[in-house]
């Protein structure tokens, strides 16, 4: 299974073709994106400066609710704490995020900060709850076995912990992010974000067919982001953690 | 001189918030001698494996007390597990190294001790496979190489033949006997398989119903390498047949 004929530099790809058909795909959204911009009458930059800028705010947020979400599972999957703390989370994240929108906007007034905020708070909920059914399927002998190999602190994290969650915060971050494209648009035009897709589906709205072709456009990339990257993760992920 | 010893040991389980209390070991006393052949045998559900876990000291709900012999420590131990317990995200050679990642700083002393031992196991091939790339007696020969790597003076096994099918059984029984005699180390094991038992220990302790008490241990003197289909096997084999008999 590891030797292969033809050696590609990214582990992940088969074969050299397997490699120029997901180049190729990966080029595609970019190529939609000038054949639309140019159909629409938009310039280039001005697009891509909207998607750059809504897909940098989704990845901030992303990263914060990798960390947040990664350190709360770790703290709170096992032990008495769990008996309290996962009914508690599980209250606080069926919390509706759009309900608390207005009030942020008008403490926070209208910023990226406010849309990264609201994203966070849909994100962090997935990955948490991944991340700790993860954590809780360790086996007692993999516990015992690390117990006494004695590890601790930074080497019982990387040979441990963190790859007992990948499977968990790879399934979380499918979730989430697809949660955090949803409202994405949505939370920049309620919020009235400056720039982004939201700003940029709002000053189309009244030409339905360029709302449409961004919508999309916009599906078209988050169903690559999840061929292209989320499900080789996932399932690679699963041949190393099963025994 | 002992290399640990069992001074009233006690185990309930509080298991439930309705059910009462399983009291699964009782008053156990016993002493290990150092560089012995212990074997804990006895019905199922009788606590060995539980009583093994505190002998490890990686079970640390009980009363009574656990001592090590003198000089020695918590980093003197290792555990071969009944299902390998291998970290399925590490490789093979990776596994074998997890006991020595806190106890040796050297990178190179590190990796040259892992590679002795996939020398002895014969897995010098499989050094930078995964896990699941293996079989059962593969998996449990990285096992006992990874219990090994970090030079214990006590090894406590639970189990560690019974899901090898018996040719596999039968060949790595007769490693680990060649590498007990050739370093000296003390091993614990718990069995359920009463001629594995009689092959391999020097003592054999049977432990009664829970709550569990010692019930006798038994001598074997029975000189090595073993002629398992003596008379004096037999007799034994009985012997221990009917102490366990349910």
């Amino acid at each position: 299974m590891r030797h292969h004929a033809h050696r590609v530099p990214v582990g992940i790809y088969t074969s050299s073709r397997h490699l120029a058909v997901t180049a190729a795909v990966v080029a595609l959204p970019f190529f939609l994106l000038a054949l639309f911009s140019a159909y629409a009458n938009i310039e280039l930059w001005r697009l891509s400066y909207d998607v750059g800028i809504s897909v940098l705010r989704l990845a901030i947020a992303y990263f914060l609710s990798s960390c947040v979400g990664w350190v709360l599972a770790v703290l709170f999957y096992r032990g008495k704490k769990a008996e309290w703390a996962l009914p508690f989370f599980d209250v606080l994240q069926s919390f509706p995020t759009f309900a608390a929108l207005p009030f942020a906007v008008l403490v926070f007034g209208n910023a990226s900060l406010v849309v990264i905020f609201f994203l966070f708070m849909i994100i962090v909920w997935p990955i948490f709850f991944t991340i700790t059914s993860s954590l809780r399927l360790i086996k007692r002998d993999w516990h015992e076995a690390v117990a006494i190999a004695d590890l601790r602190g930074l080497t019982y994290i990387k040979k441990f912990l963190l790859p007992a969650s990948a499977p968990g915060f790879i399934t979380g971050s499918i979730i989430g992010l697809g949660n955090g494209w949803e409202g994405l648009v949505a939370t920049e035009i309620i919020a009235r974000a400056p720039r982004g897709l939201g700003e940029f589906f709002q000053s189309f709205s009244s030409n339905p067919t360029v709302t449409a072709f961004g919508i999309l456009g916009l599906l078209a990339l988050i169903f690559l982001i999840n061929k292209i990257i989320w499900l080789p993760l996932l399932e690679w992920s699963h041949t190393r953690t099963d025994d | 001189m002992f290399a640990l010893e069992a001074k009233n040991i006690n185990k309930t389980f509080m298991d439930g918030k309705n059910a009462s209390p399983f009291h699964a070991l009782k008053d156990i006393n016993l002493e290990i001698h150092f560089g012995e052949f212990f074997v804990l045998m006895g019905p199922s559900g009788s606590g060995k494996s539980t009583l093994l876990r505190i002998f490890a000291g990686i079970e640390p709900a009980y009363t009574g007390e656990r001592v090590l012999g003198a000089g020695l420590s918590q980093k003197d131990i290792s555990f071969v597990f009944q299902q390998f317990a291998l970290l399925p995200w590490l490789t093979v050679g990776e596994n074998i190294e997890l006991g020595l990642l806190e106890r040796e700083t050297s990178e190179e002393k590190r990796r040259e001790r892992v590679w002795q031992e996939l020398k002895i196991f014969g897995l010098e091939k499989f050094a930078n496979h995964h896990p699941h790339e293996l079989s059962g007696g593969m998996k449990q020969r990285v096992g006992i190489a990874r219990a090994l790597a970090t030079d214990p003076k006590i090894i406590f096994m639970d189990e560690p033949f019974s899901e090898l099918d018996s040719f596999t059984g039968d060949a790595l029984r007769q490693e680990l006997l060649d590498v007990w005699a050739e370093r000296k180390v003390t091993i614990v094991m718990v069995s359920h398989n009463i001629h594995e038992s009689v092959e391999m220990a020097d003592r054999i302790a049977v432990l009664t119903k829970p709550p569990a008490r010692v019930e006798r241990i038994i001598q074997n003197h029975l000189p090595r390498p073993r002629n398992m289909r003596s008379e004096e096997v037999f007799r034994l084999d009985d012997e221990l047949y009917q102490l366990i008999k349910p």
